[in-house]
């Protein structure tokens, strides 16, 4: 649905994105990472408003750039909290659904279901000058869905909302992927993203660091340790014994908890294999494993990380 | 019906309170200056028809029009830079085009009615009302709505091409209608003004001196070189759609998306 092939984007001087190629199709996928990484520039090529200086964008196989065609299946809910601050939601969301083609009753019906899809049905005649964060945001997402969109767009779409809000977001998300639909979520709030989607985009400084799903990912760091924690009983003697294991780079004690070994592997899937034979080899009590690495967050620290040292 | 509704959200935002209170402030100050000026000049060297020519002429045509062209003109696309929402609009399977056109319309309708209004009650002030027609005040309103229009669509112009359009607005009011055509030779062919001045077939001043308002007589000096008034109107009507087709096709070409902070 999405493809991009050696797309760069210069403004003047300063690159926005460099030489991203990759391809998002249906489902959910999240776009990652820190602030100036190009997220921003890579939503404003695929949502039409500017062109690549370089390389090729295409959404839906065509170039999105004010094309009418694309952005009919496109919806996309920005970052800002800007709005015409007179309107009210419904007054704002109408407009939004007449500028995309629909009209009498077939609009009045579209506004009044995404409304009631993003929670804002008794709310919607107030003037959105007078809306917390989350209405805001909610209002957002209602102009972005209203006309059934192929691909859905949202930057940041969980800012602002509180826990229910994000429940019932996540949910209209995950039902529109489910559905067929591309959906790309730009977001910083990373364990919300794992949560959604094992499905990531990586960007740093322009560039497209990874893409896949985030176990693919961790695969893929050959180079970087994979840490364990083991709670056991006798973590000295387990870390003495763990690092007869061709796969165990190294091994050493969890200074905040005494019974817990860190273990570092270069081949997880191993490791994982070999553990419970060398724990019944000598009768160890494994309390409790975990990999604090398989959480998006570390993910992410170490690629940017490695891109750093190399 | 989108159209229809672009127009009213823009209008709608074009008579904001505050806004209205600067438009109420721009249509009263001139009927104000015709009363205080009447009531205290003697009434030899303050008639009617020079006080509402000098006024009309001089606040109203040379500032209140060009003035409300450049802020609303300009303001057309950069308001929705600046506000970001040009965001929602630029993402909709609209054509740009039309997009700006209903935004330029309800620019042209409130760049006239201002004015419009004012000269209205500045005529009220100065002429007995069953005489309106005979004083000509119904030319002067079309001659202040080719100005709306022709002003609206140059600024407009300038606000989809070029950044920061409302500081070059402003010096083109403010710096070339007020002063090239002052200019010798054929410099007075250069402004648009120039031509709405001889739309209106007045002739504001003479040469002799006058004792009162010399500083808007002399602003509003006619032009020094004989220009039919076909010429004016052709010359009007082309710089105002070569002006309104090329922002057009500029907004349909160009890219608006706001900078980033994090970018």
């Amino acid at each position: 649905m999405i493809e991009l092939q050696n797309a760069s984007r210069w403004y003047g001087q300063i690159i926005g994105l460099n030489d991203v190629s990759c391809t998002i199709g249906p489902g959910l996928t999240a776009l990652l990472g820190p602030n100036g990484a190009g997220k921003s520039t890579l939503i404003k090529l695929l949502t039409g408003l500017i062109r690549p200086s370089t390389g090729i964008v295409h959404v839906l196989g065509e170039k999105p750039f004010a094309n009418a065609k694309v952005l009919a299946k496109l919806g996309y809910c920005p970052e800002i909290d800007n709005f015409y601050e007179d309107m009210t939601g419904r007054e704002f969301v109408t407009q939004m659904a007449a500028m995309s083609g629909l009209a009498g009753t077939a609009l009045k019906q579209r506004v009044d279901d995404s409304i009631e899809r993003v929670g804002m049905t008794d709310r919607c005649d107030r003037k959105i000058a007078g809306y917390s964060k989350g209405m805001r945001q909610r209002i957002k997402v209602a102009q972005a869905i209203l006309h059934n969109p192929d691909v859905l767009v949202l930057d940041e779409p969980l800012n602002g909302l509180d826990p229910l809000g994000r429940r019932e977001m996540t949910e209209l998300m995950v039902s529109y992927a489910q559905a067929g639909k591309c959906v790309l979520i730009s977001s910083h709030i990373l364990y919300e993203v794992e949560q959604l989607t094992e499905n990531i985009l990586l960007m740093q400084r322009g560039r497209l660091l990874a893409q896949g799903s985030v176990r693919a990912i961790r695969e893929l760091m050959d180079r970087h340790p994979h840490h364990i924690a083991i709670e056991t009983d006798r973590p000295r003697e387990l870390a003495t014994a763990l690092m007869a294991h061709p796969s165990v780079l190294g091994t050493r004690l969890d200074p905040k908890r005494e019974s817990v070994v860190i273990v570092e592997t270069s081949r997880p899937d191993a490791f994982y294999s070999r553990l419970p034979e060398v724990a019944l080899a000598s009768d160890y009590e494994i309390r409790r494993f975990d990999s604090p690495d398989n959480n998006l967050e570390s993910v992410l620290r170490y690629l940017l990380d490695n891109k750093k040292d190399g | 019906m989108s159209d229809v509704l672009l127009f009213l959200n823009a209008l709608r935002d074009a008579v904001r309170p505050r806004r209205l209170l600067i438009a109420a402030l721009l249509i009263a100050l001139p009927p104000l200056l015709g009363i205080i000026w009447s009531t205290a000049a003697p009434r030899e060297d303050a008639l009617p028809s020079d006080i509402y020519d000098s006024v009309a002429f001089g606040l109203v045509f040379l500032f209140t029009l060009p003035i409300l062209a450049v802020v609303y003109g300009t303001g057309v696309v950069s308001q929705e830079i600046e506000g970001r929402t040009i965001l929602y609009l630029l993402t909709r399977p609209f054509p740009r085009w039309r997009i700006l056109l209903a935004k330029f319309l309800v620019c042209v309708l409130v760049v006239f009615v201002i004015p419009a209004i004012s000269i209205l009650l500045l005529a009220f002030t100065q002429f007995n009302p069953a005489r309106l027609g005979e004083v000509g005040i119904y030319q002067d309103l079309m001659v202040l709505a080719v100005g709306a229009f022709t002003y609206s669509a140059l600024f407009l112009l300038i606000g989809t091409a070029i950044p920061k359009p409302l500081t070059y607005g402003l010096l083109f009011v403010f710096g070339w209608e007020t002063w090239v055509p002052r200019l010798p030779g054929q410099f007075v062919r250069a402004s648009v003004m120039t031509y709405l001045r001889v739309l209106s077939s007045r002739n504001v001043v003479d040469d002799t001196p006058q004792p009162q308002g010399n500083l808007l007589l002399s602003l509003s000096a006619p032009p020094q070189v004989e220009i039919p008034m076909s010429q004016a109107w052709l010359i009007l009507l082309t710089v105002a759609f070569v002006s309104l087709i090329g922002a057009l096709v500029i907004f349909s070409v160009k890219e608006y998306a706001p900078r980033e902070d994090s970018e």
